[in-house]
């Protein structure tokens, strides 16, 4: 991030660590082992969802932490609601 | 609110390349193993092994072995909604495993590949009750629009999203995909990324151990070079996931 960063203000052009991924129409899945505050704090949480790897690998903890996140009160109600349901839906299309 | 596992897996067996037209049989994978397991390599953990297009790829390396394996091949559909059910998540995103690399640089195999993983996906669709949602592979050397509609004529109403590989020259960012991004455009479906897609270059170059090359630099590189080449302002309304 930090590399793009540098290139785009070379260009003369703006950065913005919360409009980046709204603005590129991007959605990233996020870890549930990442930092998620912090990625909340610098990128929003309307582009964020989240995947289980079913089939590689143990596919009851990332949905299960989310959701432990959740009920700890460590990451907002609004946002675990975003990127377990209403983020990916709006990312496939899904209605 | 409905929960959605934005990425989920299939794994690939022999079932998966039946799908195939009489006349690309020949291209069909085939599962080979060692008939001597004393001659493996050490710290080869496979017991078993695709031959595709010539090459040799592992067949049961990065397995959720916890997982049944009727469910993670999508061979018993109830019994994977069944589970889906006991994990509280009603619907997923289904992802391949194998074929998330680019396994031929032989176009044409590459196409038959595509085209039977595709048709072996829109049947696990058809019997998941809506809940199994895919993402289609499309043939990525034939951009040519009159091969893509053919596809796209089969599969349009069941799938929701086009995956992306890399491979040698192909860059995503390239015009070369342009077409693409414009049908998917015009089908409001996203442009999907995986974190593992392999690349086989990176695999000749760097060869084993060097996994964080091989599976993923080509997915960071691409988000860099949309950010950098403005390429989402290009197509406005098209949605991009990195997954």
């Amino acid at each position: 991030m930090n590399h793009m960063e540098i290139g785009i203000r070379r260009q003369g052009k703006t950065w913005s660590d919360q409009e980046l991924l709204k603005e590129n129409h991007i959605y990233v899945a996020c870890q549930t082992s990442d930092d998620l505050p912090y990625i909340l704090e610098h990128v929003g949480d309307d582009h964020l969802v989240i995947g289980t790897d079913y089939g590689h690998n143990d596919t009851a903890s990332e949905i299960n932490a989310l959701r432990k996140l959740k009920a700890d009160g460590k990451v907002a109600a609004t946002s675990i609601d975003k990127i377990l349901g209403d983020n990916p839906q709006a990312l496939y299309g899904f209605h | 609110m409905a929960v959605i596992d934005a990425d989920a897996h299939v794994v690939e067996w022999e079932r998966t390349w039946e799908y195939m037209d009489e006349s690309e049989m020949a291209f069909r994978p085939r599962v080979m193993v060692f008939k001597d397991a004393a001659q493996k390599p050490s710290g080869q953990r496979a017991s078993e092994y695709w031959m595709i297009g010539g090459r040799v790829f592992a067949k049961d390396r990065n397995i959720g072995f916890d997982i049944p394996k009727e469910k993670r091949e999508a061979a018993d559909i109830e019994a994977r909604l069944a589970h889906m059910d006991e994990l509280g998540v009603d619907v997923q995103v289904l992802y391949p495993s194998l074929f998330l690399r680019m396994m031929t640089a032989l176009p044409h195999v590459d196409a038959a590949l595509c085209k039977s993983y595709n048709r072996w996906l829109a049947d696990i669709w058809q019997a998941g009750k809506g809940r199994l949602r895919w993402v289609v592979i499309p043939p990525l050397h034939y951009m040519d629009k009159g091969h893509r509609r053919v596809e796209l004529r089969q599969t349009e109403r069941r799938l929701r999203c086009f995956y992306t590989r890399s491979g040698r020259g192909q860059a995503s960012h390239r015009p070369l995909f342009f077409p693409l991004y414009e049908e998917a455009s015009r089908l409001g479906m996203p442009i999907c990324v995986h974190a593992s897609q392999g690349n086989l270059e990176m695999f000749d170059i760097f060869g084993r151990g060097a996994s964080l090359a091989q599976f993923k630099f080509g997915p960071i590189n691409l988000f860099a070079s949309l950010i950098g080449t403005r390429l989402p302002q290009k197509f406005p309304d098209l949605r991009w996931a990195f997954v």
